[in-house]
């Protein structure tokens, strides 16, 4: 493949640039800066993509982004193997503008027509990375040098992998892990591997499992010795048969043996003993029984004949008394009458003291109601309604009348009263008019009033008048006066005023009214001081009224003094207006005037009166002088007491006024009180004649009634209980009268009785009489009961003794039956032959048991045999050949025992044996874990095979093919340094790394030669891994400025190789070095050059 | 010529453990320990219920020299039930069970005969009514190593020409030493067709084989039933033995009747395509479902064999989720097992899986895996060149050889070492791919 024209639109500081590439060797020249650089990253970047952001991070330029902006990317035109012309075009933006990839969007023209993106494009490029570029065929200095130390593993890889195809330090590490592996998995002596643990375990399994084996021949021998014991265990068990049997009857024997003994001397003695046949049973007993019965029924009938006698003896001596029964009856009965006899007597005793209380108490009560009364008054007064009745009318008229009587009396009482006080009234009232008169003529003036009253028609108004208008002259001469003094004042002021017409001083004005105020001061502090307060206050007033006043004229005149300078004239008080105090002046005086002349009308007026009063007066007392100041003079001072007198006139007439009228009332009053007393007395007379009647009735009534006087229907009511007491107590009287009467006579029928019966010597005492007759009765009775008790009692012991004699004789007749039956003459030889006969039956019943149960025993039909044994042998012997049978036998049973349970044992085991799965179960266990084991050495085998296979592929790479691309490398290595060194080295399974061989073949590390050799060195692989990649694909070398650091010689050298390499590549050479581009025409005059 | 009918089975491996299993459960086991016996139980069952007139159970009655007690008494029960119903059984030993190994001295029922070792006896057979039916002729091992042709000791004798009935070998051999089986007695089909058998049962083989003759045919028969029991991965499908009628001709009818307990299975899956571990284990699951079907209500075992290329082998190799997705079947099957139902108990799951990888390329490449590729197959071509690569490979092992025969390294066939070289190239590529390696 080969560039041929290269079109930058706009990549780094490249714009719009075209370049043509015609020849295989390419020189691009230009200086720094020229965009030599720019020009190999434009290349790559079309063909490989824009580096990304994330790539250029740290070096952002080398994104390589148009610095003025504008379309970033540019095209290649490509000629490939086939000498097809592509043309490659790549933008950052999509052509149809969809979108921005990071990389750019790439598209191929291929020259038909037809169009592709990156796939195309990397098939060209046959699929090698863009990192692989950039390094092996488009690749400048730095380059070089990362090459040096192999850093990069691709690269590296590739280096070494050209014809490799892998990482070869992917192939070592896989190596390593193989090994790893197999060493897990096996190591021969080793212990803690896989296989290893495995192969101990399989072992124990092993022995195990040859230890199980063993098994059979145990089970073999269990088995026979199973037998063995079976054979012998049945011997044993006949031998513990025979055993058994002997030591039953053996043991038989033994427990026969005292049974059977006793059988033998029974039967000995049996033999010896009579035989008494039919011998009653227990006869002694029975006789015994007999006998003493026998005793106690002789007893029993002696006791019986002893009562017998006692009884009678006891009959013979009751004495009995059959007179005393034949008054039974009568004794008896007064027996019974002696109670009821004493209870009357005591209830006669009882009933007199009664009736004599009775009796009394009448006696009381009749003397209570009446001393003359006496039971027959009491019988003859019933104490009916009709007179209860009557009593309480009578009781009822007393009454009324009194009580009128009294009414009438009191009202009389009070009348009288009433007229004594008003007689003493009308002598009091008489009494205050003469009093009163008195005091009227004792005052003189009144006494004149009169006088003058019977002159002047009234003259109490004369006087008013006479007062009223001397006040209103008093006024008017004030007036008068007062004006007088103002004209004064206004004169004096006047005065003043002309004399102060040049200055202004108002001092004055303050001084006087201050002064004239003080005046009034004083004055009123005088007055007051001598108690004259209403004065002494009004002349306080109208000193400070007239102060002030003074003081306001003052001003004012002060005031029109300015305004009017030398002039005089009054002013009046009060007034606004201004006057000519000329005028002011005039009027004051006419005004001053006018009040004289009104003054002097009423003193004239005033003086007419006085006078005539004077004349009306002295009419009585002296004579009078017509003048003004008399008449002053007496209107100053009498004036005023003639106008009291007449007041006091007044007051006393009005007085006499009212006495009269009193007077006049009380004569009236005392009219009326006489004409009621009068009906009074009338009244009290009828009542007199009531009572007198009334009185008369009563005592009829009384007498009537024997009752003694004089009673008042009161008493006689009070008295009505009484007599129906005494009616009450006369009742019982009567009866009690009646019960003593009865009482006597039945007292008097017992005495007669007992009298009766006892004689008259005892009717004094007929209760004791009585009672001892009935005591005597009772014992007389006693003792004949107590005979027919003994005659009962002797009867029966009769008839028990009768039969007790019976009874004996049977008995003795038993008692000779028995004897006979026993075959005994007497009680002695009976109690023999009991014995014997007892004896017998015992030994029979011994007997009878005995040979029962020693047949049992021994079971019937061995009894000749057990009497052998027992004849032949002792207790002791047989007892001892016991023991022992029983201790072989126990011997025998224990062997048996031990025997089946060893028997019991074996044939546990055996089946345990049989069934056993254990030593299956571990034969299974084994395979298992041989399995496991095959398992885990197939895993082995195969990465042994794995690794092996590794190893031997590695030696065939390194002996066949490595050497091609290090022998192809070496030839150019050698060339460019002169043949200083021979090849190129790469020692592979040790660390990646490259020898540089010298002729003497010794190797040099790429880190020991000199820069510019060890530049040859990478150029050379590099030129060399090139070719070896044609087979891939065939790429043009973009170099840039990589000769620098070559010496002449080794340049030309390589400009050689060069030149032959581009026979196969198209090379294109980046330099700013002119020695580079010289040296380079001059070696190879036919490449193209372009400068830049 | 009488007609009858007899039944031939070898190789019981009575007690015999189960091989190449690990981790059982403890019910599995119990299972696992019964089927042998079940197999002889169902064996008399057959043996009763067809009527045949005899058993002949042609060596390998146990599993070992040092027979398990356990084994013998059952067997021996099994012969006295066959005793019972009065059909006489013919026993020899073979090399699991020689005469010399340990043996609890039993005694056997009437009608069971067992050949001693000393020489080839023969014992004419008579039944009931019927008179000589066949006579039957065999040898036992007398200790597990026969190298000796026993065949050649079978001989006919003048009485087979005096009474011809039908003749019947009992021999415990490897005919034309069968690769899989040890070398043993070893003689040729021609050594037994000229021995005038009509009928050779064989034991030893315990894949079924029928050397010669066959149903309905008058050639001399030579039969291996194969054992009655799988118990490895190795021994798959139907085991059980044959029932063969003799017709007056002399003709034979073989039947075969299954009397296995458990059923092996080894049956792969395809991983192609597959894209997450469910769609694995789904595909894991119907395929044991089917196989389960198969087996006629049997319990089975099955190997489950992964093949194929896909995404999904990565996953499988991802810390232990092969064993995961094992465990997690197992564990589905243990409720089965537990409530005693038929299972189906994934022995093992063989991943032989690959990356996604073009193989064929990466051989056509210039390259060290491809090198090492070509390498691989170049190795697989050669049967010499695997073995001597096994040596190298496996040097340090071999030399412990006990170790090594204990781990079956030394004993591997070239198949199995094929297929371990081929687990190796996967094992490379995804070592290489692990390591960033991307083809």
């Amino acid at each position: 493949m080969r560039i041929v024209a290269i079109h930058v639109e706009g990549y780094g500081t490249l714009g719009d640039r075209s370049l043509h590439l015609d020849r295989p060797f390419v020189l691009v020249y230009g200086p720094n800066e020229a965009g030599k650089s720019t020009l190999t990253s434009f290349i790559r970047t079309v063909l490989f993509g824009f580096m990304t952001r994330g790539q250029a991070e740290h070096r952002i330029a080398e994104r390589y982004e148009p610095l003025g902006g504008g379309t970033y990317g540019g095209s290649l035109i490509l000629i490939d193997e086939k000498d097809q012309r592509i043309l490659v075009e790549r933008f950052d933006r999509t052509l149809n503008s969809k979108g921005r990839s990071s990389t750019g969007t790439v598209k191929v023209t291929f020259p038909d027509g037809s169009v592709g993106g990156e796939e195309e494009l990397s098939l060209i490029l046959g699929g090698i990375s863009s990192e692989l570029f950039r390094v092996l065929f488009a690749f400048g200095l730095t380059e070089l040098q990362e090459l040096r130390t192999l850093q990069k593993d691709e690269i590296g890889s590739y280096l070494y992998s050209a014809g490799l195809g892998i990482s070869p330090s992917v192939m070592i590490d896989g190596e390593r892990k193989l090994t790893a592996r197999i060493e897990r998995l096996y190591k021969p002596r080793g212990k803690n591997q896989e296989i290893n643990m495995k192969l101990k375990s399989l072992d124990d399994v092993d022995i195990a499992i040859r230890r199980s084996k063993d098994f059979i021949t145990q089970y073999d021998a269990m088995k026979n010795e199973e037998r063995a014991a079976d054979i012998h265990i049945q011997e044993l068990e006949q031998l513990r048969t025979g055993l058994n049997k002997q030591s039953v009857w053996l043991e038989t024997c033994l427990k026969a043996r005292d049974s059977w003994f006793r059988l033998q001397s029974v039967q000995a003695e049996l033999a010896e003993l009579p035989d008494l046949p039919a011998f009653p049973e227990q006869v002694v007993s029975r006789y015994e029984s007999l006998l003493e019965e026998q005793e106690r029924l002789i007893i029993d009938s002696q006791e019986c004949k002893l009562k017998l006698e006692q009884l009678d003896h006891f009959l013979d001596q009751l004495m009995l008394n059959d007179q005393m029964l034949l008054h039974k009856t009568e004794i008896e009965s007064l027996l019974e009458g002696v109670s009821i006899y004493q209870a009357d007597l005591r209830t006669l005793d009882e009933l007199k003291v009664e009736y004599a209380q009775t009796n009394k108490e009448l006696q009381r009560t009749l003397r209570l109601v009446d001393a003359k009364w006496d039971e027959h008054h009491l019988e003859s007064f019933p104490v009916s309604a009709a007179n209860r009745e009557e009593v309480s009318r009578f009781k009822q008229q007393m009454d009324d009348l009194l009580r009128e009587r009294n009414l009438l009396d009191t009202e009389e009482h009070t009348l009288i009263n009433q007229r004594d006080r008003l007689n003493e009234e009308h002598k009091m009232l008489a009494e205050r008019k003469s009093e009163e008169a008195s005091v009227g003529a004792g005052m003189q003036l009144t006494a004149l009033v009169d006088k003058i009253g019977d002159k002047i028609g009234e003259p109490t108004s004369y006087i008013r008048t006479l007062a009223n208008q001397y006040a209103s002259y008093k006024l008017l001469d004030q007036e008068c006066e007062h004006l007088r003094q103002r004209v004064e004042d206004h004169h004096l002021q006047q005065a003043l005023t002309d004399q102060l017409a040049h200055k202004k001083d108002s001092n004055s004005s303050l001084t006087i009214p201050i002064s004239v105020g003080l005046i009034g001061a004083i004055g009123a502090a005088l007055l007051f001081t001598q108690g004259n307060a209403t004065y002494g206050a009004i002349l306080l007033g109208a000193g400070v009224i007239l102060a002030l006043g003074i003081a306001v004229v003052m001003r004012k005149s002060t005031a029109g003094s300015h305004q009017a300078k030398g002039r005089r004239g009054r002013e009046y008080r009060g007034s606004q207006e201004e006057h000519t105090p000329m005028g002011q002046s005039s009027v004051l005086t006419d005004k001053l005037t006018r009040v004289e002349r009104e003054r002097d009308e009423l003193r004239d007026r005033l003086q007419d009166q006085v006078y005539l009063f004077w004349q009306l007066r002295s009419a009585d007392s002296g004579k009078v002088e017509y003048a003004w100041v008399y008449a002053k003079r007496w209107l100053d001072e009498q004036l005023e007491p003639w106008q009291t007198a007449i007041e006091e006139r007044s007051k006393q007439q009005d007085k006499w006024a009212l006495l009269g009228e009193k007077t006049a009332d009380l004569q009236q009053q005392l009219f009326a009180v006489d004409k009621q007393l009068e009906k009074l007395e009338a009244r009290i007379q009828t009542n007199t004649y009531a009572s007198a009647d009334v009185g008369t009735r009563w005592s009829e009534w009384l007498t009537r009634h024997a009752f003694s006087e004089p009673l008042s229907p009161y008493a006689v009511e009070a008295s009505l209980p009484l007599v129906e007491q005494g009616h009450s107590l006369l009742h019982q009287q009567r009866r009690l009268e009646g019960r003593l009467a009865a009482a006597e006579i039945t007292t008097a029928s017992f005495e007669a009785a007992a009298a009766g019966l006892l004689g008259s010597s005892a009717a004094a005492e007929p209760i004791l009489g009585v009672k001892r007759q009935g005591e005597a009765l009772a014992q007389e009775l006693r003792k004949r009961e107590e005979a027919a008790r003994a005659m009962e009692e002797r009867a029966a012991v009769e008839l028990t003794a009768l039969s007790l004699s019976q009874r004996l004789d049977s008995l003795q007749l038993r008692m000779a039956e028995l004897l006979e039956q026993a075959h005994a003459e007497s009680e002695t030889s009976l109690r023999v032959n009991a014995r014997l006969a007892a004896r017998r039956a015992e030994l029979d019943g011994e007997r009878r048991h005995l040979l029962p149960a020693l047949t049992a025993l021994v079971h019937g039909q061995r009894l000749q045999e057990l009497d052998a044994m027992l004849t032949e042998h002792g207790e002791s012997e047989l007892a001892l050949q016991a023991d022992e049978l029983t201790q072989r036998l126990a011997q025998v049973t224990r062997e048996v025992n031990e025997l089946r349970e060893r028997r019991g044992l074996l044939a546990g085991e055996a089946a345990k044996l049989e069934l056993g799965t254990s030593h299956s179960d571990k034969l299974q266990q084994r395979e298992e874990q041989l399995a496991s084991l095959q398992q885990a050495g197939r895993d082995y085998a195969v990465h042994a095979f794995a690794l092996h296979l590794l190893r031997k592929a590695r030696e065939v790479y390194e002996q066949e093919r490595q050497p091609g691309v290090l022998k192809r490398a070496s030839d150019y290595f050698a060339r460019m340094t002169q043949y200083k060194f021979t090849g190129i080295r790469a020692p592979f399974a040790s660390e990646q790394k490259l020898e540089a061989v010298r002729p003497d073949g010794r190797g040099v590390d790429t880190a020991y030669l000199s820069r510019g050799t060890a530049e040859q060195l990478y150029l050379a692989m590099r030129f060399a891994l090139a070719e070896e990649y044609a087979t891939r694909v065939n790429l043009p070398l973009i170099m840039d400025d990589i000769l620098v650091n070559f010496d002449d010689a080794r340049m030309e050298t390589c400009l050689e190789v060069l030149n032959e390499l581009s026979t196969r590549h198209q090379i294109i050479l980046f330099t700013c070095h002119k020695h580079v581009r010289e040296a380079t025409l001059r070696k190879l005059p036919n490449l193209q050059l372009v400068e830049l | 010529m009488q007609p009858f009918r007899f039944l031939h089975s070898a190789d019981l491996h009575l007690d015999s453990p189960f091989k190449g299993m690990s981790h059982l459960p403890d019910s599995i086991r119990d299972r696992v320990r019964e089927s042998t016996f079940a197999a002889l139980q169902e064996l008399v069952t057959l043996a009763v219920q067809e009527q045949v007139d005899l058993v002949l159970i042609s060596g390998d009655v146990y599993d070992l020299a040092d027979r398990s007690l356990r084994a013998q008494i059952r067997f021996q029960k099994a012969m006295q039930e066959l005793s019972i119903h009065h059909i006489p059984v013919f026993i020899i030993h073979g090399n699991h069970d020689p005469l010399d190994g340990r043996a609890a001295k039993l005694s056997w029922p009437e009608g069971c005969y067992i050949f001693g070792t000393e020489q080839v006896e023969s014992v004419l057979v008579e039944r009931e009514g019927r008179g000589a039916i066949a006579r039957v002729h065999g040898i036992s091992y007398r200790t597990s190593a026969v190298v000796d042709n026993l065949a050649l000791k079978f001989q006919q004798t003048d009485s087979h020409i005096k009474q011809p009935v039908f003749e019947i070998g009992m021999l415990h051999t490897n005919v034309e030493g069968e690769a899989d089986h040890d070398n043993y007695a070893p003689c040729t089909k021609q050594d037994l067709l000229q021995s005038g058998m009509n009928y050779w049962a064989l034991g030893h083989v315990h894949t079924r084989k029928v050397i010669n003759g066959g149903t309905n045919s008058g050639d001399t028969c030579i039969v291996y039933p194969g054992n009655t029991q799988g118990r490895s991965v190795r021994e798959c499908g139907p085991r059980g033995c044959y029932i063969v009628d003799v017709t007056a001709e002399g003709y034979t009818k073989l039947t075969f009747h299954p009397l296995d307990q458990i059923r092996w299975f080894v049956e792969t899956i395809q991983i192609v395509g597959m894209e997450n571990e469910q769609e694995i284990k789904d595909a894991l699951e119907l395929k044991m479902q089917e196989v389960l079907k198969l087996a006629d209500g049997r319990s089975c075992m099955i190997r489950l064999v992964l093949e194929g290329r896909g995404p999904v082998h990565d996953l499988l190799r991802k810390g232990s989720a092969l064993q995961d997705l094992l465990d997690e079947l197992r564990d589905q099957e243990m409720i089965r097992v537990e409530q005693g139902a038929v299972f189906i108990w994934p022995e093992s799951i063989d991943d032989r899986t690959g990356r996604v990888i073009d193989q064929e390329q990466l051989l056509e490449q210039r390259s060290f895996v491809g090198d090492m590729l070509r390498m691989s197959r170049e190795l697989q071509q050669s049967d010499d060149a695997l073995g001597q690569f096994r040596d190298e490979a496996l040097s340090s092992l071999l030399l412990q050889s006990k170790v090594a025969k204990v781990l079956g390294a030394d004993t591997a066939n070239e198949d199995e070492l094929r297929e371990m070289l081929r687990a190796a190239e996967n094992l490379l590529i995804d070592t290489l791919a692990d390591g960033g390696w991307n083809g």
